[in-house]
């Protein structure tokens, strides 16, 4: 498996601050390189929390997919309480935010930037995870339990391709690595934050949605992937209060059309989002799958490592 | 050292990133020797300013896209295919808006982008936009609406004054949208506002106009009339946001069209026509700067404009549209784009108009901050 290595964020930590307001920092998500201009105070550390062990880039030298920056807001709210702006490429598509929230505007603008440009990827609004190069896509709106389900598996021993985005390459139909914290809600991030403190980062923030924080899945040195995975499982997974596993077979044609109603851009990509789709389907094999139980889902997709054949023993 | 060795060594400096994009824009061949630090700089600049599309156009043309390194080839790649769908929707648009008007028997002349697109000229390759603007005589203004409207485009719902505003003192109705896919089209009566101090009639345009091969009532504005609306939207009009795409557009017209004597001259006929030597000096002015697009000495044959402030209003473009993601004085360009958006509206409407269009903006933007 072809890995970076080298130098991560957390051992250039003291250069960081310096070099954050000034030259900006970028570094590896995986199958793209970011970097971050910022003079919001405190950016420095949050920054080391959640991406501080993955590979630092120089940008003399390499190519940089998307540099963005984090700014003070300017104008006479700045003296009352200081709102900063996110900026891309010359756009600030958000409106100002509370200083605060510096690190959730950083995630949601990576993401804004990565949907809105990404196109050589069919982009899905869904998690990844791989086994052995083989993986697991959960395709779904926020709030199905997909992130939860995709924190316990990587606690498993799972490794993650990416959270909010499933990357699935146009010319060789691979599903491509992004790595960003999972960002987990209320009584998820309540369970992890008990079974690991260590991979949460030290806050949260308050959204339509309620309390969010972010859980850092973190590698072991030389561990950081860069290689893509072959699509094997599709899942459509629906978190249910008080019930038992529950998994049946989906046929490939829902599956489809639950892939490519939860994709940023199926339409905009036309004929090529079609045959890529059609392809990871044609690999894949598709389930609906209701859990309540962490265990035992964990342990169910252990077996479905194991043999890849559980979708068909009885329900 | 050769030339582009030492473009690329400047660039490090701040001020450099915009001579690097312009070099590449100019002629694509300098986008091979780009390294990845030279893209760093190049790439979100294109980007901020709408022309990767057009970048990555020139080089699938010449060619070059394959050999672009991979990690910066997939977003060329990616926006080459983004501007090919792009141009498709739009022809596909165009034979709907054909469709209506020939069928009340209304010809029309395409404007800007979507005339681009429908002469296939270089200007319009890998250039986006979000609207057709079409324009016909005032005395088919009705029935060309009438037209549309049954073909199942709707006005979008404005208050009483922004219909004033429309109807009464601009150079188009409210913008049209279509029930059914959404796409906007802005029909025009004339290219600019019935308020503005620029002269601009629409007779002689249309009667200038050139048909659209396969279209029976579509036409599009004459090379040099073509040329003339982009200097007078960019240099007349209050919003300059776009002005680094637009000079670029002015280039390859020139180079495009430039090489026929006629254009330079019905072009010197309709600036001494309409009294606009101040903005086509302006436009030839930052070509010649940034692109230098080769003149042959017809070109030299547009009147000169007399003026004092010829000077300084060059120098005030220029830093107006300068590329700040590349290095561009952020201070200086807001100011000189301030000057030049009082100058627009100053063109576009006469004072006392102008007082009330700036007060109503103001006190309905405050009344909708309230809601």
């Amino acid at each position: 498996m072809r890995t970076i290595s080298g130098p991560t964020l957390a051992s250039a930590s003291r250069r960081l601050s310096a070099e954050l307001p000034s030259t900006g920092v970028a570094w590896s998500l995986g199958t793209f390189h970011v970097s971050l201009r910022s003079d919001v105070a405190g950016l420095a550390d949050s920054l080391l929390a959640i991406y501080g062990c993955h590979p630092l880039i120089d940008p003399r030298i390499e190519f940089v997919d998307f540099p963005v920056a984090i700014g003070r807001a300017v104008g006479p709210r700045r003296f009352i309480s200081p709102q900063i702006l996110f900026r891309a490429d010359g756009a600030e598509p958000f409106d100002p935010q509370p200083r605060k929230n510096a690190p959730a505007m950083l995630e949601w603008g990576l993401n804004w930037r990565i949907a809105t440009q990404g196109h050589w990827y069919l982009m899905l609004h869904a998690a990844t995870l791989h086994r052995d190069g083989r993986a697991a896509i959960f395709p779904g709106k926020p709030g199905t339990g997909k992130s939860t389900l995709c924190t316990a598996l990587i606690e498993d021993g799972w490794t993650l391709l990416s959270d909010e985005f499933a990357l699935l390459s146009l010319s060789d139909g691979l599903l491509y690595p992004l790595w960003k914290p999972i960002s987990l809600k209320e009584r998820a991030l309540d369970i992890f934050r008990e079974r690991v403190p260590e991979k949460i980062a030290p806050w949260t923030f308050h959204s339509t949605k309620g309390r969010i924080g972010f859980y850092v899945p973190g590698f072991a040195d030389g561990q950081f992937a860069v290689a893509p995975a072959i699509p094997a499982w599709v899942v459509m997974v629906s978190f249910e209060p008080g019930s038992r596993l529950r998994h049946e077979s989906l046929p490939k044609s829902d599956a489809f059309v639950h892939a490519a109603n939860n994709s940023f851009n199926y339409s905009l990509l036309g004929e090529a989002a079609f045959v890529a789709l059609r392809r990871m389907m044609a690999r894949s094999r598709s389930f609906y799958l209701a859990y309540s139980d962490l265990a035992e889902a964990t342990a169910f997709f252990a077996r479905l490592a194991e043999d890849g054949v559980a979708e068909h023993s009885a329900a | 050292m050769n030339a582009l060795d030492e473009a690329i060594a400047t660039a490090r400096t701040p001020r450099g990133g915009i001579g690097l994009v312009y070099d590449v824009l100019r002629d694509s061949r300098a986008a091979l020797q780009l390294d990845p630090a030279g893209w760093n700089l190049v790439l979100p600049v294109l980007r901020e300013h709408g022309l990767l599309g057009r970048l990555a156009c020139d080089l699938d043309g010449a060619g070059l896209l394959e050999r672009i390194d991979a990690a910066v080839g997939r977003h060329l790649t990616a926006a080459r295919d983004a501007a090919g769908r792009h141009a498709a929707a739009v022809r596909l648009e165009l034979g709907y808006v054909h469709r209506a008007l020939a069928e009340a028997d209304i010809p029309f002349v395409l404007l800007k982008g979507a005339a681009y697109v429908a002469r296939n000229v270089a200007a319009g390759r890998g250039r986006f936009f979000n609207d057709i603007d079409i324009l016909v005589p005032e005395a088919r203004l009705a029935a060309a609406e009438g037209a549309l409207l049954r073909a199942k485009w709707v006005v979008e719902e404005l208050d009483d004054y922004d219909t004033t505003y429309y109807r009464v003192w601009m150079h188009q109705i409210p913008p049209l949208v279509h029930t059914q896919r959404a796409s906007m089209l802005d029909l025009h009566h004339a290219v600019v506002p019935r308020t503005s101090r620029v002269r601009m009639p629409t007779a002689p345009l249309v009667e200038a106009a050139t048909p659209v091969p396969g279209f029976t009532h579509a036409s599009t504005l004459a090379p040099h009339d073509m040329f003339l609306h982009s200097v007078v939207h960019l240099f007349c009009e209050e919003d300059l946001s776009q002005g680094v795409r637009d000079v670029s557009d002015l280039d390859r017209m020139i180079r495009e069209f430039g090489q026929d004597d006629a254009f330079w001259e019905r072009l010197a006929t309709r600036v001494v026509d309409f009294d606009l030597a101040g903005p086509v000096a302006y436009a030839m002015h930052l070509v010649e700067a940034i692109y230098g697009p080769p003149l042959p000495p017809a070109a030299a044959r547009l009147p000169r404009p007399r003026s004092l402030i010829l000077g300084p209003m060059r120098r005030l473009f220029a830093h107006a549209i300068e590329p700040t993601l590349a290095g561009g004085h952020v201070g200086r360009k807001r100011f000189a784009r301030y000057l030049l958006y009082v100058r627009g509206h100053y063109l576009k409407m006469p004072l006392p108009l102008l007082i009330r269009h700036l007060w109503h903006k103001a006190t309905s933007r405050r009344a909708e901050a309230e809601k």
